[in-house]
Formats: C-alpha cells, sequence, structure tokens
C-alpha cells in the first residue's frame, strides 16, 4: 500500500533499460509529506500496488502521475511499463475492474498509461516492495 | 481441522454465513478461501482474490511492516480486534478490527492461517451520527447550557430583533451569530461583521455609515457603510462594548428608526439588516458606571444569549478535539487521528482563559509537532505538558507542611495551645490530636 510503504525505488530507464536505481526510505504517517518528498525527488510518474483516493489525489495535486493497482515482481512491471502494455490484466491487483470504471470516471492523469512513456530519452522508476513501483520520468 | 475439510462446501457455507470477513492463507501466503462478507468490505470477488498473495488482496495498512498472520505465524500469539484499516477496491480507507490464528493439520503442523475482520464503517458513521447530534451550525456541543441555546436559536432567528450574545473571548459568539442569520429569513443575504473594539471611533462612525466624496480630507469617492452593505442580510457588531457615547446615539437612532445617513450626506437612507450585537463585557455593569447608554442597551437586549465559557463546558473538550482534529486532518492534509490519554487530561486540567479558540489553537499547534497518528504531550505547547515525575521526590508532604505551620503557631504563642488552636481555627482537642499524629512536641 503506497500510503504506508517504507520505501520507494527510483529508477533510471534510458531507451527502455534501466541504467540506475536507488532505494529512497519514506517515514511518517503523513500523507502531504509524502507527496512532497515525492514531488521533490523530481519523480513524475509513480507506479504503485493499492493508494488511498486521498493519497491518488494528493499526488496529482503535487503533478506526480499515479499508475497505481498495479501487482508482480518489479522487473515485469518496468517491462509492462516500458513496453506499454500495464493494461494488461495480469499486472493488475484483484478487483481492478471495478476500479476502471471509478477510475474512468473520475480520474484522468493518473490512469492514462497509453501516452508519454517509452518515447522519453531518460527515465526513472521506482519500487517499494514487491508491488509497490515509481517512477520518475525527466 | 485438515485443508480439505477448509475447502469443501460446507466450510464455504458456514464461512459465508458469517457477518465478519475471513479469508486463510496457506504457507506460502497465498489466498486459498474468502468469504462472502470479505467480498462485501473488500470489494473484491472471491475469484480474483483466491491464490493471490493476501496482501495484494487485503492490502492493509500494516502488510508491509507489522502483518498480523505473519507475527501469528513467529510467535504462535494470536491477533485479537487491532484496529487498522484497509484500501478497498473504490481505493476507499475502511477501517477494520482484525483478528488472526494458526492452521494447523492433523499432525500439528502448520499450514497456514486464518484471519478475520470486522467492518468498522457503520460503527464510524453511527459515531459520526452522534457527533451530528452535538454539532449545530458548526459549533459543536453536547453541552447543557449550549444544547438549550442550540434548541431556541431556530426560534429566536426567526424573529427579527436585535440579539446581544454575552460571552468571554473565543467562546464562539461569531459562529452562533452566523447560525442565526443563516436560520433568519435574511439568510439570502451578506453577513457583515465589524469589530467596533479595533477601530478609533471617528474610523467607525464612517465605516459602519460610509461617507460622500469631501466628507473629510482623504473622502475622495463615495463609500457605503456597513449597514447600507449588510441590508437584507445581517450585521453583526462585535464588541458593543467598546464604542464611544457619540456613536451609541448613532446607533441608537439606527436601531429605533433604521435610519442613518453617511458623513457628509443630508441624505437619509434606510436598512433592513438584522441587528446582532456581541461584547465579552457586562454591559449591565458599563450602564450602572455610566459607560453605556441604558436606552441602547435596552434596545440591543432585545433577546440576550449568554455563552458559557469552556471551563464550565469541560465535557465539550474531547468533542471539540476531535472537532479539530478531522478539521485540521482535511486542511493540512495530515492522518493524525487520535490523541493519547495523557495529553487529552492534560486538555482536561487546562481552564482555557482564551476558551474554545485557545483550544483551537493548542491543537493547530500539535498538528504542526506531531509527525506520528497521535498528538502525545509532547506535541502540546510547554505551559500544558505535565510537570515531570522526579522533583516530586523532594517535595515536601501534605503531612510535613501541616507539621510546619502548626509548628510555627505554636512557636509564635510561645507553646500556648489554646491560643494556637483559636488562630488555625481548630479546637484545642483537635490540635492535640494533630501535634500527636504528627509526632509534634509543644516548644518552650
Amino acid at each position: 500500500m503506497l500510503d504506508t510503504a517504507s520505501k520507494l525505488l527510483l529508477c533510471d530507464l534510458d531507451s527502455g533499460q534501466t541504467v540506475g536505481t536507488q532505494t529512497i526510505e519514506l517515514d511518517g504517517p503523513d500523507l502531504n509529506e509524502r507527496a512532497k518528498l515525492i514531488c521533490t525527488l523530481g519523480i513524475r510518474t509513480l507506479l504503485c500496488g493499492a493508494v488511498s483516493r486521498l493519497f491518488h489525489q494528493l499526488l496529482e495535486a503535487h503533478h506526480v502521475q499515479v499508475i497505481p493497482w498495479l501487482g508482480g515482481p518489479v522487473e515485469d512491471i518496468l517491462r509492462g511499463y516500458t513496453n506499454g502494455t500495464l493494461e494488461q490484466e495480469r499486472y493488475r491487483l484483484p478487483g481492478c475492474g471495478r476500479r476502471l470504471r471509478c477510475r474512468q470516471a473520475g480520474r484522468g492523469r493518473g490512469a492514462d498509461t497509453s501516452g508519454g512513456f517509452g518515447q522519453s530519452a531518460r527515465r526513472r522508476g521506482g519500487q517499494g516492495r514487491r508491488g509497490n513501483y515509481r517512477k520518475k520520468q525527466e | 481441522m485438515s485443508p480439505d475439510y477448509l475447502h469443501d462446501g460446507a466450510t464455504d457455507a458456514i464461512l459465508d454465513s458469517i457477518a465478519d470477513g475471513v479469508f486463510t492463507v496457506d504457507d506460502n501466503w497465498l489466498i486459498r478461501s474468502f468469504n462472502r462478507a470479505a467480498e462485501q468490505i473488500t470489494g473484491i470477488p472471491r475469484k480474483e482474490a483466491i491464490g493471490r498473495r493476501c496482501c495484494e488482496v487485503f492490502r492493509a495498512s500494516i502488510c508491509e511492516t507489522s502483518c498480523a498472520l505473519r507475527h501469528t505465524r513467529e510467535t504462535g500469539e494470536p491477533i485479537v480486534n487491532k484496529v487498522i484499516y484497509i484500501i478497498n477496491a473504490d481505493g476507499d480507507r475502511v477501517p477494520v478490527s482484525i483478528s488472526t490464528a494458526i492452521l494447523k493439520d492433523a499432525d500439528g503442523t502448520i499450514i497456514g492461517g486464518v484471519e478475520t475482520f470486522r467492518d468498522l464503517s457503520s460503527i464510524e458513521h453511527l459515531r459520526r451520527e452522534l457527533e451530528k447530534r452535538y454539532t449545530f451550525h458548526d459549533i459543536v456541543s453536547k453541552n447543557a447550557r449550549m444544547l438549550e441555546i442550540f434548541d431556541i436559536l431556530p426560534t429566536l432567528a426567526e424573529s427579527d430583533s436585535t440579539i446581544l450574545i454575552e460571552g468571554e473571548s473565543g467562546t464562539g459568539k461569531e459562529l452562533i451569530a452566523r447560525a442565526i442569520h443563516d436560520l433568519s429569513t435574511h439568510r439570502d443575504g451578506p453577513v457583515v461583521t465589524v469589530n467596533c473594539g479595533a477601530l478609533p471611533d471617528t474610523l467607525l462612525e464612517a465605516e459602519l455609515f460610509g461617507y460622500k466624496a469631501g466628507a473629510f480630507t482623504d473622502a475622495r469617492k463615495d463609500k457605503p457603510g456597513r449597514f447600507a452593505l449588510a441590508d437584507r442580510g445581517t450585521i453583526f457588531l462585535d464588541e458593543i462594548g467598546d464604542i464611544s457615547p457619540a456613536l451609541q446615539v448613532r446607533l441608537l437612532r439606527v436601531l429605533q428608526e433604521k435610519t442613518f445617513e453617511p458623513l457628509g450626506s443630508t441624505e437619509t437612507l434606510t436598512t433592513s439588516a438584522r441587528v446582532i450585537t456581541a461584547t465579552n463585557r457586562n454591559l449591565r455593569k458599563l450602564v450602572k458606571a455610566g459607560s453605556f447608554r441604558e436606552d441602547l442597551y435596552y434596545r440591543i437586549n432585545v433577546i440576550r444569549i449568554e455563552l458559557p465559557p469552556l471551563r464550565e463546558r469541560k465535557e465539550d473538550i474531547p468533542l471539540l478535539v476531535d472537532h479539530f482534529l478531522s478539521h485540521f486532518s482535511s486542511l493540512k492534509r495530515k492522518t493524525i487521528t487520535d490523541i493519547s490519554p495523557a495529553a487529552l487530561v492534560a486538555l482536561m486540567d487546562h481552564d482555557y482563559p482564551g476558551n474554545v479558540r485557545e483550544l483551537q489553537n493548542i491543537i493547530e499547534h500539535a498538528f504542526v509537532l506531531c509527525r506520528a497518528s497521535m498528538i502525545g504531550t509532547e506535541h502540546l505547547p510547554e505551559y500544558l505538558r505535565p510537570a515531570d515525575a522526579a522533583p516530586q521526590a523532594d517535595a515536601p508532604t501534605l503531612a510535613q507542611l501541616e507539621a510546619q505551620v502548626i509548628l510555627s503557631v505554636l512557636r509564635k504563642h510561645n507553646g500556648n495551645r489554646t491560643a494556637a488552636a483559636a488562630e488555625l481555627g481548630m479546637h484545642k482537642t483537635t490540635l492535640w490530636r494533630k501535634m500527636k499524629r504528627l509526632g509534634i512536641e509543644s516548644p518552650a
């Protein structure tokens, strides 16, 4: 769960290849502080598992694109991200069909993974633990 | 209990009849059963949950750092009714209480674990409903005097009479004024607040009644006064006890005739604004002292509401703390949801010369310092923190103090017990008993 995740993995991506990683410790339950830290790190795209609606909105307010409800090993998620296949069912956490409806109804940026990635010259991504991934796009 | 038995139809039927969510995991933390209540609470269909890792399905606040099932598995100790929250399929945080146990096969070998969880949302909802009963137009109280005010306020608001709200600074006079406005026939008009104590007399006059261009040196163009701005709405005159005798005369005329003239104007304007006044001073005393006009006092005192200070309604402190925690949580986007018992005791022990506003400032102060989910005494302002226990060891006991006082009075009267007892306000036999109990020898 992103709201309480203790680690964040930043990944540098270059032409779909991971060229560097760094683990960041997250501390405290204050969602605003967490969002600010993520914003300060320059993260523009964040891949994660479960996230509360409140934290999702907060991150979007800090101009961080969130791609939530992803499950599976980090390498698979990164591959899905660079291939543009994250919408495939195998990456989704259980109950995602219901969320997708909510997503389409209210979210927008955080849920839209169809454009942008795979075209940047260099990206960074991250992982908190199995199933929590954060990516920073430069 | 064997895994075969767990997974047969009978077990599923039993589990589905339970109102609490139940899931079981195998040795690899993969979900093996997921009852109907679990589907409802999490929003995840059973067929999607079965075979997935429990943390991907349950998504609890403790999954990463302090998994309850793992704890039970490693220590053998069950967890009972631990309150956490999960994120359901809609992205909502759902408060739940969880209990865990390990599952063993017929040979006693651990084959997994079971977790039951109860949705606390309805309890939370009931708590909120209860809070709503004690909330009246942003004013929170369960104090009997305040509830009486809540009851009578809609009736008072319906009349067009002038209302005087009395109460110490920070008791919520402006909130009451706004509630009256919201309940009155003037609700579609504006609420205009004027703090009469904050402006010098001449400025206040111009502020209340407005002025025409050229009325005084800096009056380059017409400016409407607050009475004009509040037309068809409500004008709230706070700190009414601070206005000068000259202005009291002008105000009296507005209240009596509903008319006034802006400074420098010969035109008479009318106002239909509802007038609500407030003061933290004792107007009756000011009338007796001759600094407040008696006729104005009776004119504004048609209906009087007296707000009790917070020290006289301390039962409201926990409610108010909850209210401010919730208020600042959404305002500052922090998830501080609770206050420690010790911190609450410290808040209850305080007398609040600044009333509810002071309590609000204390909680805001704590919000800035607190980085956990619960406010502790260390987050309170220094003057509220309980003194350390250590220095108490050197402090004299009550008996020692009593002995010191008796001995000094006896010395003063050269050992005369009758005179000493008279000064101490007790009978001489009582003094004698005390001397005996405290081991005091009569000084020569």
